[in-house]
């Protein structure tokens, strides 16, 4: 019986010397404030930072192994040198960090539109990824996106092999400026929190500039269709979405601004055809001959004869890896331009498009 | 009874949508005595009827497929896609959208117009050059047929490897592709598709005799004059023609080719293809319409075709051949 007491005694210490890092920063550390990202949480305490993601937590700190006052998820040596990539949308922030060469590995190369990044170094380690080629970088860090299924998309194989995992979940955000707030998530990593609140601030500083620009001159919002007609159904984004978000600061209104889901008959479309003023189709037609050969019936509508289409397809490398998903999101203070330079012109006359395009017949090669 | 309800189905397919258009107007827009706004009569002229049309003759088109790979193989299990010229339009158009659409910029206009029609065009001609081939060769139906089936699965892992290759944007058109729709044909892609579909169709009649005479077997119809050579590479043709036709237009539709020709068997107690090819390619046409009727009834929930011609379409068959006298589908 009392052998029995001593073991419980020692799995109940043992429980409390594993109390979890959450907890323990709630208690003792101080949380590190953020505007408008909402999937991450930081805690700091005596230059330790504890990153809440998912349920997951990492400790990150000079010398992490000597921290033991509480159990992480995982542990992190900061500033980190070598990093893998699984997604497009982390290479702005590691390029604003001028962290380029911290990149080792990448899920899918030919996509990468970043010129910045070197491509010859890194090690192509696939998606799922293929944990020999992720354990060949030597990576001290992997980010990779919070997945549906950590055991079908290959994490959790990463996790049991004790390869450094960290997830990322900036793309569940809401709010347009929450996105860029995530730079600060990599600033914690390669130990530069100054840096990235400095990028963020000025990102947040024009942005709300050219909202309130937009306020004050704005005075007709056009009717902006958003996605494209697949099969008889017309699927868009959601009204919740950070990209409507910025389409509603820019001056304009959503053509299905109640809906969570979008994908509506084609009917509920042209039945209002006429109060339509601009089509976003974010996809990857570069010209009019592609838009009419997906389906030729779109000759009829107004806003396409209008050429009022404007679409995500401006700066596409040779192998199709468009920069429009790698960083506008990222960086919505250029989106929100982007958008404003198409509704409403006269408020941006020296803003050239980054990422959208005015979509025009193409001319015979 | 079932060019009634082809009739019937017609008129409800063509009133149901968002939009409401009646009866009555449609009877009055064949009649040009309708007043209706510009909006509806698009809706009406480039929409719904070209839908209609489309259901219409890809039914008819796939059931008729159906019908003449089962007299074929002798086999109630064959279908369009036994001969994998399907499988061959699905890697013609997974090679283009997954892995020439992100670069589709670098082509000429007039390719990029082409588009996914042109790809699967290519990919079930090319599966239907192969296959005459073997049949040239060896003339043999059950090597034909184990060649249409590995012919499908080395398309299915050349897609998976496209698939892997490919981005999430082209993935998601692929999948959407394969769901199958009869809402994306219309203009001049519509021309086409009827006039191949009703020329298809029109050439199985005129083989209905030597079909008939397949029934009897390979041998017993020699004696009897059938040209067996002829006609074999008359059925790979049509099929192909038919079933590849469809498969570029409207993506791979399951389930119509296979299940279509059984019921029409029991419904008309009768193995003659003079009554059997216009009645499966009215029950086609049936089934397909009643399947974009499903579709349309909740515009609130956008179910993929294929889906609904599962659903709908399965349970009913089973208790039907449940309730039948299994003696009586006659190969």
């Amino acid at each position: 019986m009392k052998a029995i007491f001593n073991i419980f005694l020692v799995l109940l210490s043992g429980n409390l010397y594993a109390e979890n890092c959450s907890g323990w920063f709630k208690k003792n550390g101080q949380q590190i404030k953020l505007k408008y990202a909402k999937m991450f949480t930081v805690y700091t305490y005596k230059k330790n930072y504890l990153i809440n993601v998912a349920d997951q937590n990492y400790l990150l700190s000079h010398n992490s192994a000597s921290f033991n006052l509480c159990a992480p998820t995982l542990r992190v040596n900061i500033p980190v040198k070598r990093v893998v990539a699984l997604s497009t949308t982390y290479i702005p922030a590691i390029a604003l960090l001028h962290e380029e060469k911290s990149l080792v590995g990448f899920s899918n190369i030919k996509y990468i539109s970043s010129a910045s990044i070197d491509k010859k170094q890194l090690i192509e380690v696939q998606y799922p990824p293929n944990p020999e080629l992720v354990l060949s970088t030597k990576a001290d860090l992997v980010v990779a996106y919070v997945a549906t299924s950590a055991k079908l998309e290959g994490v959790e194989r990463l996790l049991q092999l004790k390869i450094p995992v960290v997830l990322n979940a900036d793309f569940l955000e809401k709010h347009p400026l929450a996105r860029a707030e995530w730079f600060k998530f990599f600033g914690f990593f390669y130990n530069k929190e100054k840096a990235a609140n400095k990028i963020f601030n000025e990102i947040e500083r024009e942005f709300d500039s050219i909202k309130s620009n937009v306020k004050k001159n704005v005075s007709r919002r056009p009717l902006v269709l958003v996605g494209k007609n697949d099969n008889g159904i017309w699927r868009g984004p959601s009204a919740q979405s950070d990209f409507i978000k910025l389409l509603t600061l820019a001056g304009a209104d959503y053509f299905f601004p109640k809906k969570n889901k979008v994908a509506e008959s084609i009917e509920s479309v042209l039945k209002n055809l006429n109060k339509i003023d601009f089509w976003l189709p974010q996809n990857s037609w570069y010209n009019l001959n592609q838009l009419l050969a997906h389906d030729q019936r779109y000759k009829n509508f107004p806003f396409v004869m209008a050429k009022n289409v404007y679409n995500s397809t401006n700066k596409v490398t040779r192998n199709g890896g468009n920069d429009y998903w790698e960083s506008a999101f990222m960086r919505p203070d250029l989106l929100l331009k982007d958008l404003v330079k198409i509704f409403h012109p006269h408020l941006l006359p020296h803003h050239e498009l980054q990422w959208f395009k005015k979509l025009d017949y193409a001319k015979s090669k | 009874m079932l060019g009634t309800f082809c009739f019937l189905l017609f008129f409800v397919l063509l009133s149901i949508g968002p939009v409401g258009i009646s009866l009555s107007e449609i009877f009055k827009l064949f009649t040009n005595q309708s007043e209706l706004s510009a909006t509806s009569s698009m809706i009406f002229w480039d929409y719904r009827l070209p839908k209609v049309i489309v259901a219409i003759l890809g039914g008819a088109a796939l059931a008729v497929s159906g019908l003449l790979m089962q007299t074929f193989f002798q086999n109630p299990l064959a279908g369009p896609y036994v001969l994998g010229v399907q499988s061959g339009a699905a890697l013609g158009v997974a090679c283009w959208t997954l892995l020439l659409t992100p670069i589709s910029h670098l082509l000429s206009p007039s390719l990029q117009s082409f588009g996914v029609t042109f790809a699967s065009i290519l990919g079930s001609s090319f599966t239907l050059s192969v296959l005459l081939l073997v049949s040239f060769r060896m003339p043999n139906k059950l090597i034909i047929l184990i060649f249409g089936l590995l012919f499908a699965q080395v398309s299915g892992g050349i897609i998976n490897i496209c698939i892997s290759l490919s981005n999430a944007q082209a993935l998601k058109s692929f999948m959407l592709w394969s769901l199958g729709s009869f809402q994306q044909v219309a203009g001049n892609d519509l021309i086409i598709f009827s006039a191949v579909i009703m020329l298809g169709i029109f050439a199985t009649v005129m083989i209905a005799k030597p079909l008939n005479l397949l029934l009897l077997g390979d041998e017993y119809a020699k004696t009897l004059g059938l040209k067996s050579k002829k006609t074999n590479y008359s059925i790979i043709f049509l099929v192909s023609i038919l079933s590849g036709t469809v498969t570029a237009f409207c993506g791979p539709i399951g389930f119509l080719g296979i299940i279509t020709p059984h019921v029409a068997r029991k419904f008309l107690r009768t193995n003659n293809h003079y009554i059997l090819i216009p009645a499966v390619a009215l029950l086609g046409a049936m089934v397909a319409m009643t399947a974009e009727v499903f579709a349309g009834l909740n515009s609130a929930i956008a179910i993929p075709l294929n889906a609904i011609l599962g659903l709908m379409g399965v349970p009913f068959i089973m208790v039907f051949l449940w309730r039948g006298r299994q003696n009586e589908v006659v190969f």
